[in-house]
């Protein structure tokens, strides 16, 4: 599923992220990368960023980007 | 001997060496905001010490200019510089995948673990012998906020620098060391050559490191590095993500089972205050309600200030000015420099301390509490229709106080097509000189609710004019990927040194200009010249614009100063006072004049600005789009005057 659909609170792992190199490089450079587990913590407002959290950090991810990258249930 | 520090953003720091050196750093709470590194000097056991401040990195893999900045600096870094890890301990884990990166570079280092107070309150406790132990380093808690720790980080980083204690080098798993240790068979010559350590080279290539990789093929055989190339995706195999991947996983658990092995959580004992203001301030509604309400407040603030502290202070530069006439006693056209250089001088210090100084004080309050981030948060869905994103809207807010820190301000973004566009609107946002313009003409003669239209149709037209720059630049936008800082109570030091580094920069580049170009309008004053433009411009003044010929010089001296407009304008007409404008002009006559000069064209200062953070092609590119779009809502508003 993609990590838009995600409801808060959701423990999610990431499986691939469908962006180009550079947001890839932003993402894991926030340790937001294949195989890292993060939890959602926000994801409500309309078509808004996605919030999670990594290690303690939130991280606010816009909507598009978050839309391409695919998590499991963790 | 340098003491390098090196950090994450948002790991105070910025804040540990401006509480070692001098007022020449700035500390910031928003990631990416300390672009440019800063050095100071600093006097420890009797020698004097280099102190370099690098902007906050994630990671060093760099991903922007910034980051690009700081590993180039480490890996160029002179042999007996020690460097210091800021890590702020209520993250650790997360920290020390930096950490881990940077003892690979295998130079002195010691770690301060910063913000121990924060950490205390999350009731995480560290075994801090056991953690030296593990990496080999000395570690130092501190508190750079009320200073603790600080003097015994710098005499530790001294001490390590002149013994040269290395870190430790931490091995990963068996296969992950046979793989690397295939690759450093191929690097160890060249970086035995280059002088840097071989495993440190093989992870980086590994890894894919442009810089070091860089460096690798200068000193390799065509024909061995392609073998090298070959043999590193063999050792990937199915189901891997290359090199880079393997690494930082590497790196991702080892420092998750060091932050392990060393920290004792504890039940939180404090009820967590900053949780319930997010709820609130990030509240999926109302915190769109509190953003208008912050920001009415902090708006409200400024006007509130200005309106005491601009007369008190023209009052006090006219009182020193006929002092001081007196006493040169000079005439003719020696008298129009004079005021002419008084009236810019004494106009840049109003601008700057009735204005800029609570502006700037506010939005370092805010930037520092953690807030702007926040609200990039908020805004960036309905900044994506304007083709922006959230990161976008800080130098914008920044620009209502003064364009040219503003312009400077678009450093933080990283996409160059971003901060293009984002320069371009914020060159069209209504700073406080306008400001003094639309309240002074539109406000006093129709309403305040007039002069709040004419800000509604500002960002409106900056809205069109988003849209339709990022349609028509193809690049992509890459999304939103912005941390979100822990809330901190900001220190007044602080506050009040990134304050005085905004003004700084319209002090150097706006003021000089400033009274260059009062000068300029005293002496055309003074010859009469006034006349002959009025003349030249009345084809565009009467003809287009359907203004009074006599306001001719008064756009051309707005391009000098936005906010004399607004005295000129009376002056030329011929009028004792604004309230009289009536008498001589038609209502949508103001309306024309005021939108005109709101837009028409960046001020001499800002046009500065432009060429100094793009260039000039680019500079006059975006002058033009400015005038195109005055002209057009001049002519809509003369149109649909006609038409009613």
């Amino acid at each position: 599923m993609r990590l838009t659909e995600c409801k808060k609170g959701a423990q999610v792992r990431i499986v691939m992220v469908n962006a180009g190199r550079g947001a890839v490089g932003n993402l894991s450079r926030m340790g937001l990368s294949v195989g890292n587990i993060v939890k959602v913590a926000r994801n409500s407002s309309f078509r808004g960023p996605v919030l999670v959290v990594y290690r303690d950090t939130e991280i606010a991810i816009g909507h598009k980007l978050a839309s391409k990258i695919t998590v499991e249930q963790a | 001997m340098e003491i390098i520090l090196a950090g994450q953003p948002n790991c105070g720091k910025s804040t540990i060496l401006n509480s070692v050196i001098g007022y020449r750093s700035i500390s910031s709470n928003f990631p990416g905001a300390s672009v440019q590194y800063t050095k100071g000097e600093m006097l420890l056991l009797n020698e004097r010490v280099t102190v370099v401040d690098l902007p906050g990195t994630y990671s060093l893999l760099p991903r922007d200019p910034a980051e690009k900045a700081a590993w180039k600096y480490l890996l160029h870094a002179s042999r007996d510089s020690v460097i210091i890890n800021v890590v702020d301990a209520s993250v650790l884990s997360r920290s020390l995948e930096l950490t881990l990166q940077l003892m690979e570079l295998r130079r002195p280092m010691v770690l301060a673990l910063n913000m121990i107070d924060e950490a205390e309150r999350k009731s995480l406790k560290f075994n801090v012998v056991k953690l030296s132990r593990i990496l080999g380093i000395p570690v130092v808690l501190t508190n750079a906020r009320n200073g603790k720790g600080i003097y015994e980080l710098f005499k530790t980083a001294y001490q390590t620098g002149q013994k040269e204690i290395l870190p430790r080098v931490i091995r990963g798993n068996a296969v992950f060391e046979k793989r690397l240790e295939k690759i450093r068979g191929w690097v160890s010559p060249v970086a035995a050559e280059t002088g840097v350590d071989d495993r440190f080279m093989a992870l980086k290539v590994w890894e894919g490191d442009v810089e070091v990789t860089r460096r690798l093929r200068q000193h390799l055989s065509t024909a061995a590095y392609s073998r090298l190339t070959r043999q590193m995706r063999e050792m990937e195999g199915p189901g891997n993500n290359g090199g880079e991947q393997v690494v930082s996983s590497f790196r991702h658990h080892l420092s998750f089972d060091i932050f392990e092995a060393v920290t004792r959580v504890g039940k939180a004992t404090e009820k967590d205050w900053r949780r319930w203001l997010d709820r609130w301030l990030m509240h999926p509604v109302l915190g769109y309600v509190f953003l208008v309400m912050i920001l009415a407040l902090s708006f409200g603030i400024v006007a509130l200030f200005a309106s005491a502290a601009e007369p008190a202070l023209n009052m006090l530069f006219e009182l020193a000015r006929e002092q001081v006439q007196s006493i040169l006693s000079i005439r003719g056209a020696g008298l129009a420099v004079f005021t002419g250089f008084w009236e810019g001088f004494a106009g840049g210090i109003g601008i700057a301390v009735a204005y800029l100084l609570p502006f700037f004080m506010i939005l370092a309050f805010l930037e520092d509490l953690g807030y702007l981030a926040r609200i990039s948060y908020l805004i960036d869905n309905i900044m994506h229709k304007i083709g922006l994103h959230g990161l976008s809207v800080i130098p914008m807010i920044l620009g209502f106080g003064c364009t040219v820190p503003a312009i400077l301000g678009t450093r933080i973004i990283k996409s160059e097509k971003d901060r293009l566009v984002t320069a371009v609107l914020t060159t069209l946002i209504p700073c406080s000189a306008r400001m003094v313009v639309i309240l002074g003409l539109i406000g006093a003669l129709f309403s305040i609710q007039a002069a709040l239209l004419v800000y509604v149709v500002d960002l409106l037209i900056i809205g069109i004019t988003g849209r339709i720059m990022s349609r028509t630049m193809k690049k992509m936008t890459p999304g939103l990927v912005l941390e979100i800082p822990r809330y901190h109570l900001p220190v007044l030091r602080i506050l009040v040194k990134k304050t005085w580094f905004r003004m700084k920069e319209f002090i150097v580049i706006a003021w000089p200009l400033l009274m260059v170009g009062s000068i300029i309008m005293q002496l055309i004053t003074h010859f009469h010249l006034d006349h002959l433009i009025n003349a030249l411009l009345r084809p565009f003044t009467a003809g287009i614009l359907g203004l009074p010929a006599a306001l001719g010089v008064v756009i051309l001296f707005g391009l000098l100063r936005k906010e004399l407009a607004l005295i000129l304008f009376t002056s030329a007409l011929g009028l004792a006072s604004v309230s009289q404008t009536l008498t001589v002009i038609e209502p949508y006559q103001v309306y024309i004049f005021v939108i005109f000069i709101t837009f028409y064209m960046p001020c001499l200062a800002t046009i500065a600005a432009l060429i100094r953070e793009f260039n000039l092609k680019k500079a006059i590119l975006i002058t033009a789009l400015t005038f195109g779009i005055a002209v057009t809502l001049a002519l809509l508003v003369r149109l649909a005057a006609l038409v009613t």
